[in-house]
């Protein structure tokens, strides 16, 4: 990928920690780590397992506290905000995309892709058409009615794509987003992000694989949770 | 708040784990279904004692005089009962001991003058005619000397109807009666020695003029027999006021002893449904954990997943209360047919009321309702981190 510019940030964290106490001894999952992705840029976060890289993925999501430090999004800080305005903003500001999909098992493809956009605007059939033209998008115009165990693992990403992407957020969060794939579906995959990227949706993808990382505009490398390389 | 989305996820989630739904719904239809028929058998065996027993022999109210002595201002007294909007009827009865013979056997009795017509409406006695007919002002026609006995001492003396029996009262007046009707009431010693005749008759034998023992009242609830009393007491022209609560306060017991079984058995229902219900919900809360995880990571408000499970129990109380009624009716069919008590003269049969369905529903989906508070509460607050990476 080539050299981009830009220079909107979408997410800085600022000394960031995250630190967990096993017996009594302290585990830093994540260590004072100051980082800024900025708006269409698509950042990968690479590291060993333990490295802390879903931590930050956790943390940037809104899922999980600091023990110190903070996180801004486009520039307001996340620290005193209540559970039910983080949920919000996970709703309509933030995609995520998991390695096992997670999807809801008792409801179809489309219901799961329109379940978000539902909840956003609570407009049923506005949700749904939304969910149907995202579900077009992704290749799965003849799978809408399919529970997620009637798909393979390829098109239930596709669907979790979809999900994250109904309510056109402008940060998307992958976590190891082709870690459960096949080669093939992998590389489906990987377009569909460099298409979601190219929309002008942030993208922060955490994978352990050079070649996804490469995709990237820039790659991060975690180690015992800290940032060790930035490349 | 949008309350078609939890609607929806409930009714996907009910749906998604058969044998857990098919668990609960079982749960709460017994419930409902063993509960309705237990108290209406239990209404059915009330009304059985109060309509053999207070119906019968006291009214709801019984005028009388305290020292035993008859009434002289029945009309009076009569007049001012017709003031009360609660009071739904009434009936003088005189009371007069005496002797009935038939063929070479006698036996004391008590002598019971009636108003065939108002007795209709208080007591019901011809309800409980087994043979023959009930005295009826509009037939008696000239021949006012018959009667209708109860059947136990229609055996002791051999007497069928149309046979004549010879009464006499005071020790005074023999006179012949023709039987024409024997009832069969079941309880309170009124089949083994009492024999109805015409008030008219004994008021004409005896010269009696706006005289009785007892006034008999119906009011419009006999619950309310006390609150009754109280008023009809300060306008009286003439005697005292009894609620058949002090008359035959054994029944009260009865009826206060029946509620207690219902109580209890209603307890022990709905703790039967409680404990498997919320057990199953948490099984159900526990089996969805990840996917609650997901949910709230991807931005379900904490609202919508309490929602949800509340709403499944919701649903869950109406299908299962729906089910439970209709068992519960089902099972009340199969009561009237082979009814609990079933001696040859009392029969318990389920008194099925709005009552005897409402209350075993309302408790049973309430407590349904109740039991999935715990699990939508933790479901609510699931961490999605641990439910998703589970840390």
């Amino acid at each position: 990928m080539g050299e981009r510019e830009f220079s909107q940030p979408v997410v800085k964290t600022a000394q960031l920690s995250k630190h967990y106490t096993q017996g009594n001894a302290v585990v830093k999952a994540l260590d004072e780590v100051s980082l800024t992705v900025y708006k269409g840029e698509w950042v990968a976060v690479t590291g060993a397992s333990g490295s802390g890289k879903s931590t930050l993925l956790n943390m940037i999501g809104l899922l999980d506290t600091p023990t110190s430090g903070e996180v801004f999004l486009n520039g307001i800080s996340t620290s005193s905000l209540s559970q039910k305005e983080k949920t919000n903003i996970r709703l309509r500001k933030i995609g995520f995309v998991f390695q096992f999909f997670n999807l809801q098992t008792n409801l179809t493809a489309l219901e799961n892709v329109m379940l978000p956009a539902w909840l956003a605007t609570n407009d049923r059939k506005k949700s749904m058409e939304k969910a149907t033209s995202y579900l077009e998008r992704v290749g799965l115009e003849k799978r809408m009615d399919h529970l997620p165990s009637q798909l393979s693992g390829g098109q239930q990403q596709k669907v979790a794509i979809a999900r994250a992407l109904v309510n056109n957020p402008e940060l998307i969060l992958a976590d190891e987003p082709t870690g459960n794939l096949d080669s093939t579906s992998t590389n489906e995959i990987l377009e569909m992000f460099k298409e979601v990227n190219a929309m002008g949706h942030t993208l922060i993808m955490v994978t352990h694989e050079r070649d996804i990382a490469s995709m990237a505009d820039r790659i991060i490398t975690l180690h015992d949770g800290r940032i060790v390389k930035e490349l | 708040m949008k309350l078609s989305i939890p609607l929806f996820l409930a009714r996907k989630d009910l749906f998604q784990d058969k044998k857990i739904f098919s668990l609960i719904i079982m749960a709460v239809v017994f419930g409902v279904g063993i509960q309705i028929p237990n108290a209406a058998n239990l209404d059915g065996s009330n009304e059985a004692i109060f309509s053999r027993t207070v119906n019968v022999m006291s009214g709801h109210l019984t005028i009388q005089n305290p020292n035993g002595t008859d009434l002289t201002k029945v009309k009076e007294n009569e007049a001012i009962l017709d003031n009360f909007s609660w009071v739904r009827g009434y009936t003088a009865r005189t009371y007069m001991p005496g002797i009935v013979t038939h063929e070479e056997r006698a036996s004391g009795m008590d002598i019971i003058g009636i108003y065939p017509d108002k007795e209709k409406i208080i007591s019901k006695l011809h309800v409980f005619l087994v043979e023959g007919k009930f005295l009826d002002e509009n037939e008696k026609g000239e021949q006012q000397n018959v009667t209708v006995l109860g059947d136990e001492f229609a055996k002791k003396l051999d007497v069928k109807v149309g046979d004549n029996v010879q009464i006499t009262f005071k020790g005074e007046y023999t006179i012949l009666f023709k039987v024409i009707g024997i009832l069969n009431i079941g309880i309170g010693g009124v089949d083994e020695r009492t024999v109805f005749v015409y008030k008219s008759f004994l008021d004409t034998l005896f010269g009696f003029k706006n005289r009785a023992t007892e006034i008999l009242v119906k009011t419009e609830d006999p619950y309310k027999a006390e609150d009754y009393k109280k008023m009809l007491e300060k306008k009286l022209v003439e005697g005292e006021v009894l609620s058949w609560k002090e008359k035959m306060n054994y029944v009260e017991d009865i009826i206060h002893a029946n509620g207690r079984v219902k109580l209890i058995s209603q307890i022990m229902t709905i703790v039967g449904v409680l404990v498997p219900v919320t057990v199953l919900m948490y099984v159900n809360v526990k089996n969805r954990h990840r996917e609650i995880g997901i949910l709230i990571a991807t931005g379900t408000d904490t609202k919508t997943i309490f929602l949800t499970f509340l709403f499944e129990a919701i649903l869950i109380g109406v299908i299962g209360c729906s089910g439970g009624v209709a068992l519960g009716l089902l099972i009340s069919l199969y009561f009237e047919h082979y009814p609990v008590v079933d001696r040859p003269n009392f029969v318990v049969t389920p008194l099925v009321s709005f009552s005897s369905v409402f209350w075993p529903f309302l408790s049973i989906f309430i407590s349904t309702i109740a039991s999935a508070i715990v699990p939508a509460y933790k479901a609510s607050r699931i961490n999605p981190i641990k439910a998703i990476w589970g840390e």
